[in-house]
């Protein structure tokens, strides 16, 4: 990954404007990692930061982030409803210039959407919107998750090179935060499965000790009529647990130690 | 005394149908499998998430309550729909 880009268009007399930049951008990551409540709300942000520090004046870009979890879409955010609309167009379709960064994981042009013969279909689509060029920079994240970054120019030839050097240096250090927001979801969800379950496992447990008492039976026997109860009855396992308790005991509310 | 032996012991050949149609179930269902041990945990699953994964890939037998419990887990999260027990949670 190229260590030295510019984030503006390179300025005679400005020199560290670019680093300065770039580390309120890390700085902005970081909060944004730490506020955000779900992986969304962090894509959504980070989208809009992306769209404004690759614009300049007179090319006012759009941008669309995408990440993907064993092929299947599992979060989209994008910086306005242009971006998103086109992002979705792509999507519908099938093919596209960002589809195909995903799946070839790199970086693909368009710098001029008339001129390029590629995806005929899209191309003439997105052209009713207004567009003139797209970049789509492939994020690199920890597998199973990809993601791609979508950079729309209403002008032809809307990225220059250094626009380019400077969406590619972005992506990279975006991918981090995206690795750690979604690491962070994941923990989450898992904290939250396991909680579920063990408040579960404690309502099934006593209501096979009351089938057990009743039926006179071993801890399996009764664990295998609870199950054909609820396949005859077609209802959860759990509901029809809570009902053999709420029977005898009138308990509708079951207070478990796991309780943070 | 229940004859509990007799209890949820199905023929062979319906045992692999069972796990054949456990292990497409949870293919197509969309559930990762921390999810679905958590769910089959949570109704009383006492087999850990190696030997659930072994059963999936045909490498294992297990107890025929415990194939039970894994086809009642996977009933119920697909009824819930995707997203009940997230791939993810975005």
């Amino acid at each position: 990954m190229s260590q030295d880009f510019d984030i503006r268009e390179p300025q005679s007399g400005k020199v560290g404007r670019a680093g300065a930049g770039l580390h309120e951008f890390v700085l902005h990551l970081q909060d944004l990692v730490l506020a955000s409540s779900d992986v969304r709300e962090f894509l959504a942000a980070t989208a809009a930061i992306f769209a404004t520090q690759l614009s300049q004046p007179g090319n006012h870009l759009s941008c669309g982030i995408t990440v993907v979890r064993q092929k299947r879409p599992v979060a989209v955010a994008s910086s306005d409803t242009l971006a998103r609309n086109l992002d979705e167009l792509q999507n519908s379709i099938g093919h596209g210039p960002c589809l195909t960064a995903l799946r070839t994981k790199s970086m693909v042009h368009v710098p001029d959407l008339d001129a390029d013969v590629r995806w005929p279909k899209y191309n003439q689509e997105a052209r009713k919107t207004g567009i003139g060029s797209i970049l789509a920079v492939p994020m690199h994240l920890q597998a199973p998750s990809q993601a791609v970054v979508n950079l729309y120019s209403p002008n032809t030839d809307g990225f220059p090179h250094h626009g380019m050097d400077a969406a590619v240096g972005l992506t990279g250090i975006a991918a981090k935060a995206l690795d750690l927001a979604l690491n962070i979801a994941q923990l989450r969800d898992a904290r939250d499965d396991l909680a579920a379950a063990l408040k579960s496992r404690t309502v099934i447990d006593t209501a096979i000790g009351v089938i057990m008492a009743q039926s006179r039976c071993s801890r399996d026997a009764a664990f295998q009529i609870l199950v054909n109860a609820s396949s005859h009855r077609n209802m959860k396992l759990k509901e029809v647990a809570a009902g053999i308790i709420s029977g005898i005991a009138g308990e509708r509310v079951f207070p478990t130690t796991y309780d943070e | 005394m229940m004859d509990d032996g007799g209890l949820g012991t199905p023929q062979p050949a319906f045992e692999a149908a069972q796990r054949k149609f456990a292990a497409v179930q949870f293919q197509s269902g969309n559930i990762s499998l921390p999810a679905l041990w958590t769910y089959y945990y949570g109704i009383g699953g006492n087999v850990d998430q190696l030997g659930v994964d072994a059963y999936l890939h045909e490498l294992v037998e297990l107890a025929p309550l415990q194939m039970d419990l894994i086809q009642t887990a996977i009933k119920e999260i697909t009824a819930d729909g995707p997203g009940s027990a997230h791939v993810s949670g975005l």
